[in-house]
């Protein structure tokens, strides 16, 4: 099964990888052109005014001490503070992460366990008009670009029908006490629903498309062939026998996904003026807030990073077959 | 029902009688084929040396996406330029942060954006953009008789005397052309007809976003108790003490509608009694404002003189680089006489002081932010102080913190025991990402006005002409879209160069004006908008005759085409 040396092995390749990866970006975005002060879109400050502030964010230090200063203070999970909002960059991180994550995990969710269902029975039921109709239409939605989706579910069930908000996370007036109450409420899942059904017909296509090839070699394997000897129903023989083996390029798939469903889909996030990590990222990086764009990206190749570690060992437990580390 | 601001209203009566100085007339050419392409004037000279041919002119500006309108009037000019001067430019459009940093860098020849006076205040203009030392010339204009005029009229506390002046330094600007102007912008927004008595509306230089409309609006029905707004920007910052707070206007608005000033500029752009019911000027340099008495603050303790001396003092001590300009390089001491009097002593005469520094300053109760500074020990840099629900704002203004989710939605609820407390229940920001999406909210009532509108203007303006239940307003603003050029480097260091740039783009206007701004703007010809009428002056000089007139006037300073019609210095000059 697994190596406790390679697990050892791998995670120290994942701090090695993590750090490079920071610095880079720490070098990367000091040289866009711009710089943190034009941020400061108040043209009236003065040049004094501005020489405090950069002062204040220690930016008329040497290059090699900003980064040692920035390196030491990661270490200790201090992202340290944003030029443009003047906080700190974790709890607005956090906020961004978490409405990025109550959008794209329930997508993927929604979208993994549809997809898998609907990939193993088209599999089932290979060679007929339905499977071959099914397959175009998955095909016809999985080639739709997602933002243009999202502009026609908008149009037609916003704009034209009224059936769902513009956009936005919640409605005006409404108040929660709690974080599960803010992403459990009503007002929340009727601004959720667009998002998520859009997201939900690109994604689908994915596993869906996996776990219909998948299924169609194993069924060709002779346990199948036994299992139905025996008199299993199909049912059975679909879902116990061979979906369960089917279905471990879709894990993968899926830890894959999480990963980068940090990064968030920002064109799906400002078609539906979600206030999201996604869209931050791309701002960050125009006003050139560099702590805020360092922490975003560094989150987000650590997620990355890690889902796939994460990847790699769900598989040998779901495929006893699979050893790591062993040559 | 279009309803027209104050500030909006002398739209249409400025003429363009203001006529160009002492320029000369347009002499005829040797090769008599004279026409529109100012060849007539021009003088064509063979085996011009290289080094007199002009390099290509860089025209820093703004990228298409961010701004159409503007993008197409610098292609135009641009164009106009290279094809019937031979004066070769270079559109250069660059992301909206590089744009001021090339600025400020000297790395253009000119470069275009919109700017606007302070709270109506010229000096804002006059010193700090033209001034030798102003703090944002960025153009490196220089003269001395300029330099003596504009802090002559910061001082001058006469105000006819001081109009004379500013209408002098206009003339300055005028005649050696740093800036160059391609329209005064006239705005447009929309509001919700149905939901408010449209007689109540106030139109400032700002639109619809000032606090004389969310104070006298007054709602119909139930639906217009709520104010639902866009903000183009979510609101980042507001703590009034950061420099971020003060500027853009997604901060700047929720700021001004939470705390009291002492005065205010109303919607005509005059000074008006605000938490001071009066002031006087003892002398050049000491003025005594008196305290509305009965005020409070949002969490009720009293508002009073020792909280309006604790916020300049700690202003004062702390130096928060958002003040620097207002507060700290002019105010030399502040002290009270009782609960309702203030006395400021200035370092020297500064005439501007009641809109620039009593108008824009926040009164911060004394008690409330003292604490804020302990609790989080921020004593020395209380700007850094971040402000959330869970430490939220404080102030005496007309509208009070109710909840933030930073880039969703800000509410701020009235604060019903202010003076001029709200007819509404509540002002609510939510940010829509797209034009189209805000369009849409405004027509199935998510929003109830447009405080921004970045779209197509035709497009809503189109929709209030077919829905009765939409209302509209116009307004000239205090700004104008101008051409800056950089006066420290060949081409624009020369002034006959930079007056013939003026007169392609005075010939320019109302094509960009009908074209790239769907005739929603004014010809201008000076920095002062119309709108403060007391200070524009309509006969600034400026330079016409369009190409023929821009060939003459270079023609008579030396400047020669070769055959191929390319512009080439007069001799004994070169470029960069």
């Amino acid at each position: 099964m697994v190596n406790k040396r390679y697990i050892a092995r791998r995670l120290a390749l994942m701090v090695l990888s993590i750090f490079i990866v920071i610095t880079i970006l720490f070098f990367l975005f000091r040289q866009v052109p711009g710089g943190p002060m034009s941020a400061f879109t108040n043209p009236r400050m003065s040049q004094a005014a501005r020489q405090a502030i950069i002062e204040q964010y220690g930016l008329n230090d040497p290059l090699w001490r900003q980064y040692l200063r920035y390196m030491v203070n990661v270490v200790q999970l201090d992202f340290g503070q944003s030029f443009y909002y003047g906080n700190s960059v974790s709890s607005l991180i956090f906020d961004r992460f978490v409405n990025t994550m109550s959008l794209m995990l329930t997508a993927f969710v929604i979208s993994y366990t549809v997809g898998t269902y609907l990939g193993a029975q088209l599999g089932w039921i290979r060679g007929t008009t339905k499977e071959r109709l099914g397959m175009v239409a998955v095909l016809f939605v999985r080639s739709m670009p997602v933002f243009w989706t999202g502009m026609v579910v908008l149009y037609v069930f916003s704009f034209q029908l009224g059936l769902f908000p513009i956009g936005g996370m919640r409605g005006t007036g409404a108040s929660y006490s709690t974080m599960a109450e803010k992403f459990l409420s009503t007002d929340f899942l009727y601004h959720v629903a667009l998002p998520v059904f859009t997201l939900c017909t690109y994604y689908t296509g994915l596993p869906l498309l996996l776990m219909r090839n998948n299924l169609l070699e194993v069924l060709s394997e002779s346990y199948i062939d036994t299992a139905r000897a025996k008199g299993l129903t199909s049912r059975r023989v679909l879902f116990v026998h061979a979906a369960r083996n089917a279905i471990l390029p879709v894990v993968t798939a899926f830890a894959i996904a999480i990963g980068f469903a940090v990064g968030g889909q920002v064109l799906i996030e400002t078609v539906y003026s979600w206030p999201g990590l996604g869209r931050e990222m791309v701002q960050a990086s125009l006003r050139s807030d560099y702590p805020v764009a360092q922490a975003a990206f560094a989150l987000l190749s650590v997620i990355v990073i890690t889902m796939n570690f994460v990847a790699d060992i769900a598989y040998t437990y779901l495929d006893p077959r699979v050893s790591l580390g062993e040559s | 029902m279009r309803k027209m601001g104050a500030a909006g209203a002398a739209i249409g009566s400025v003429s363009i009688a203001g006529c160009s100085g002492e320029q000369t007339t347009t002499t005829d050419g040797g090769d008599g084929s004279g026409g529109g392409d100012g060849s007539g004037a021009r003088v064509v000279e063979e085996d011009l040396p290289e080094e007199r041919m002009m390099d290509d002119v860089i025209h820093l500006a703004y990228t298409e996406q961010y701004n159409p309108g503007r993008y197409q009037a610098n292609r135009l000019v641009d164009q106009r330029l290279t094809d019937e001067m031979g004066i070769p430019t270079v559109t250069d459009p660059v992301e909206a942060t590089v744009v001021s940093s090339r600025e400020q860098a000297g790395e253009y020849d000119m470069v275009t954006y919109r700017w606007t006076a302070n709270n109506g205040e010229p000096d804002s203009i006059i010193v700090t953009r033209f001034a030798s030392d102003g703090s944002e010339n960025w153009t490196g204009f220089s003269s001395e008789e300029y330099d003596e005029i504009a802090y002559e009229q910061r001082q001058e506390t006469d105000r006819d005397a001081r109009q004379e002046l500013v209408h002098q330094a206009q003339d300055i600007i005028g005649e050696q052309r740093p800036e160059n102007q391609f329209l005064f912008n006239e705005y447009y927004y929309a509001f919700r007809s149905d939901r408010f008595e449209e007689d109540s509306v106030v139109v400032t230089d700002t639109g619809l976003r000032n606090i004389w409309n969310y104070t006298q609006i007054e709602p119909k029905n139930e639906e217009g108790n709520t104010i639902v707004t866009n903000n183009w920007d979510p609101s980042d910052q507001l703590n009034p003490l950061n420099a971020n707070a003060i500027g853009p206007s997604r901060n700047w608005v929720p700021t001004r509608f939470m705390h009291d000033m002492l005065i205010r500029t109303g919607p005509e752009l005059e000074a008006q009694p605000w938490a001071a019911t009066e002031w006087e000027w003892e002398d050049d340099t000491t003025v005594t404002f008196q305290l509305r008495e009965g005020m409070t603050f949002h969490d009720g303790e009293p508002v009073t003189a020792s909280d309006v001396v604790w916020t300049y003092q700690m202003m004062l001590d702390k130096e928060p680089p958002a003040y620097l300009n207002n507060v700290v390089q002019v105010v030399d001491s502040v002290e009270q006489d009782g609960d309702y009097t203030v006395t400021f002593t200035l370092e020297e005469a500064y005439v501007p002081f009641i809109k620039t520094t009593a108008g824009i300053v926040p009164i911060l109760p004394e008690h409330y932010w003292t604490q804020l500074m302990e609790e989080t020990g921020t004593t020395e840099q209380p700007w850094q102080i971040s402000i959330t629900d869970d430490r939220p704002v404080v102030g005496s203004g007309p509208f009070q913190w109710g909840t933030w989710d930073q880039g969703s939605r800000f509410e701020m609820p009235s604060f019903d025991d202010h003076f001029m407390a709200p007819n509404i229940d509540m002002r609510v920001q939510r940010p829509l990402s797209t034009t189209d999406a805000e369009y849409e909210a405004l027509l199935n009532g998510d929003y109830d006005l447009l405080d921004f509108w970045f779209g197509d203007t035709e497009q809503l303006a189109g929709a209030v002409e077919e829905n009765d239940f939409l209302g509209s307003v116009e307004t000239l603003g205090t700004g104008r879209q101008s051409a800056w050029v950089n006066c420290q480097r060949p081409p624009f260091d020369h002034v006959p160069m930079r007056q013939a740039f003026n007169a392609v783009v005075n010939d320019s206007q109302q094509t960009i004006i009908n074209e790239a701004f769907d005739g929603f703007g004014q010809e201008a010809h000076t920095f002062i908008n119309p709108s403060l009428t007391f200070w524009h002056n309509e006969d600034t000089t400026f330079f016409d005759g369009g190409i023929e007139g821009a060939t003459t006037i270079l023609a008579d300073a030396g400047y020669v085409w070769d055959s191929d019609g390319n512009i080439h210095y007069p001799e004994g000059m070169t470029g960069k």
